[in-house]
């Protein structure tokens, strides 16, 4: 063993230094699973920018007759498999759950700390579970919903 | 109903997530190299290519911004659907002449002559060192304390055991231990599979 090599690296070394993970995600990377990649080309799927606009949302809850008068209908019971139409365009992830929280009536759980990092442009019509699914698994974060 | 509206300008400007709209590009034809193979190279090339620059630079913290930046480029280029046909040279090169530029803004630089060429010895000492770093990293967090203290610090024994409040020859069973694993480390080496492209 060439301990005047040890004595080099011992001399420079720093903790937490070239952890790979902490590499690849300052570089801007997010480790995608082959899973997530094949869903996300199956279902093509998002697009995502950086530069943020106010979310355009239309509220539109099919099943209602109340839609018709414009008000406001919260069904706690039937919020999650409600189905609704969404459009955000470069719109913060914060902004989104918000809107999402708002127009299906539920609480959304799991937010990551650095949600504000994600812009999304999307349309969405369908329900809130697969919604949040879709969301996360593009995203690769663990957002939950909790019924109001 | 879900629909994507790509945004091809700005793929460059954004992070993360538009590594994925990459991938979609990447599997209509439009890149070499897919964000997966990528991130398998990246990750087992960036320490040595760490250490390779630490020998140039001799900063832990300016090396990994040197490699850091020769990914981000390389990415780039791939992104802009050029075939890099050698990776593994080409970031080495990369990496390289980052920590020339580097230099170039350092008083002591004198040239890039100075820089040792990359050839099997340096990638040799690269795979090497990031041997020994790795061992350092996998001590026991007081076994590792004590070695460092002694081999980075200069520390004797004596003063070692006096700053921790530990016997001598528990400061003596500790670099042993992390010797031990460190020979280890050193003796399980081998060429790794990217090594012949010179």
């Amino acid at each position: 063993m060439d301990k005047k090599e040890i004595k080099y690296i011992a001399e420079r070394y720093k903790s937490e230094r070239f952890s790979t993970d902490k590499a690849w995600s300052s570089m801007g990377f997010r480790r995608l699973s082959w899973w997530t990649v094949n869903r996300a080309a199956a279902a093509i799927v998002l697009a995502v920018g950086l530069t943020a606009t106010a979310a355009i949302v239309i509220n539109r809850h099919l099943a209602s007759p109340e839609d018709e008068t414009g008000q406001e209908t919260v069904v706690p019971d039937t919020a999650v498999s409600a189905v609704k139409v969404i459009d955000f365009e470069d719109t913060a992830l914060p902004e989104v759950i918000k809107q999402i929280k708002k127009i299906y009536g539920i609480e959304i759980e799991n937010i990551p700390e650095n949600a504000s990092d994600y812009k999304l442009s999307l349309h969405y019509e369908g329900n809130v579970e697969n919604l949040v699914a879709t969301i996360n698994e593009i995203l690769d974060i663990q957002l939950s919903v909790k019924k109001k | 109903m879900i629909y994507l509206s790509a945004k091809r300008e700005k793929y460059k400007q954004a992070i993360g997530l538009s590594k994925l709209i990459c991938v979609i590009s990447m599997r209509y034809g439009y890149q070499a190299m897919t964000i997966k193979e990528f991130e398998d190279i990246f990750r087992k090339m960036y320490l040595p290519l760490g250490m390779y620059a630490l020998r140039i630079v001799d900063d832990a913290d300016v090396s990994e911004d040197m490699v850091q930046n020769a990914f981000m480029k390389a990415w780039e280029t791939i992104e802009a659907g050029k075939a890099i046909d050698n990776f593994s040279g080409y970031i080495y090169f990369a990496v390289r002449n980052e920590c020339i530029s580097w230099l170039r803004g350092q008083k002591e630089f004198v040239g890039p002559e100075e820089i040792p060429e990359i050839d099997d010895e340096a990638i040799d000492t690269s795979e090497r060192d990031a041997r020994i770093w790795r061992a350092i990293d996998s001590l026991p967090e007081k076994c590792r304390l004590v070695f460092l203290m002694s081999k980075r610090d200069g520390l004797s024994n004596e003063e070692i055991a006096e700053e921790l409040d530990i016997s001598v020859k528990t400061v003596k069973n500790q670099m042993t231990k992390a010797f031990s694993r460190l020979r280890e480390a050193l003796s399980s080496g081998h060429k790794p599979f990217y090594l012949p492209f010179l």
